[in-house]
């Protein structure tokens, strides 16, 4: 059988390649993998914060996308869709599993430097804090922090995502924002 | 006009504010240092990416999930049979008690035959024989489940308000396939290496 994904795979919406892969085409599950890999991955670490983690979470969220492919709605975004799942197996791992304290990375107990510091050395370090503070943050308000902020997702995206009203996402991305200027400003 | 909300904060930060608000923002300084202070955790934010992994995760991740996939109805059966043979260790403790029962009321208790006839006006075992199965006599491991039940005691099991219905703990036993009852002694085997029996 032609498949068009197979000679034009950008061509076909990701909503074409769920219905064939509830057809039985496992090619098309692949292409979706591939598809949105980087993206979901992406997610799960800032939700944890380190390599292993994600990319057990990131699989998870593929595994159980593809057990639920028969009950994506057509008439849904498949992005959202994922998005959702993605979100539910990190809010579930963060359940179950209580995190370490992360203390932030002190500036203080920075050896002195006594030379020109590369720029990138302490954008690196300056990242570091950040996502130790990120993972700090309340479930809901880093997942609301996360969408919002490095994924772009509109708040009624986020509100269908989390199963909040837009007031409450607002809210939260609100004293996410606040909580994590008080994390970075007290160490 | 009062100050700003949470979320009309997060307007003005997102540029989403509506006019009338918008025109408090700039006459009001302490919404506008909100905005300014939330704005520029938001500008650090957005300067932290994601490492990224090496090429080789990409090229192995799709793999991965479809190792994950493929392995998954493995890992629920497994889960099925753990499932199961807990049953079947509950089902054994049942079975047991009842056996047991059964054995002392018949050795200790003779009961009148009117007690032994009267479950036959049931709907259930109506018609039905006590079944024997030879292979219960013969089957050398249903020995281990004999000689464990003989141990429970008649007066025990009715206290915990084990009461068999006569007829019914032949049954219950000769109704296993040789299989089943196989895995049963198993089980109890198990439970008595593990109690020190």
């Amino acid at each position: 059988m032609n498949r068009v994904w197979q000679t034009d795979p950008q061509a076909v919406a990701d909503e074409e390649l769920v219905q064939a892969c509830v057809a039985g085409d496992r090619t098309a599950f692949d292409l979706l993998v591939t598809r949105h890999q980087q993206h979901v991955y992406r997610l799960c670490y800032r939700f944890v914060g380190n390599h292993e983690d994600a990319s057990e979470l990131a699989q998870d969220a593929f595994v159980r996308a593809y057990r639920a492919l028969a009950k994506f709605e057509r008439s849904a975004k498949f992005t959202t869709w994922l998005h959702r799942i993605a979100v539910n197996v990190c809010l579930n791992r963060l359940a179950l599993k209580t995190p370490k304290h992360q203390s932030l990375p002190d500036r203080d107990a920075t050896p002195a430097r006594t030379e020109p510091v590369d720029a990138g050395v302490l954008r690196e370090e300056r990242a570091a804090r950040v996502r130790a503070a990120i993972l700090r943050l309340p479930p809901k308000q880093r997942a609301t922090l996360i969408l919002r902020a490095y994924h772009e997702l509109p708040h009624e995206e986020i509100a269908r995502i989390l199963g909040n009203s837009v007031g409450a996402v607002k809210a939260n991305f609100f004293h996410a924002l606040g909580n994590l200027k008080k994390l970075l400003d007290e160490e | 006009m009062n100050h700003l909300t949470d979320e009309r904060i997060v307007d003005a930060l997102e540029g989403a504010l509506p006019d009338r608000e918008a025109v408090h923002l700039r006459a009001c300084a302490a919404c506008e240092a909100r905005v300014e202070r939330l704005r520029g955790v938001l500008h650090d934010l957005r300067a932290v990416d994601v490492p990224e992994p090496s090429p080789l995760f990409w090229n192995h991740f799709g793999a991965q999930v479809n190792a994950s996939i493929d392995a998954a109805p493995k890992h629920r059966s497994r889960w099925l049979t753990t499932a199961a043979l807990a049953w079947m260790g509950a089902a054994a403790v049942v079975i047991l008690a009842v056996i047991g029962l059964y054995e002392s009321s018949t050795a200790k208790l003779v009961p009148p035959v009117g007690i032994t006839q009267a479950p036959i006006d049931d709907a259930a075992t109506a018609g039905t024989e006590t079944p024997t199965d030879p292979d219960v006599e013969t089957d050398e491991a249903w020995a281990v489940v004999r000689s464990f039940a003989a141990d429970l005691h008649y007066d025990d099991a009715q206290e915990a308000g084990v009461v068999p219905r006569p007829g019914s703990l032949e049954r219950a036993a000769t109704e296993l396939s040789t299989d089943e009852r196989a895995e049963l002694v198993r089980l109890i085997e198990e439970d008595l290496k593990r109690r020190g029996a």
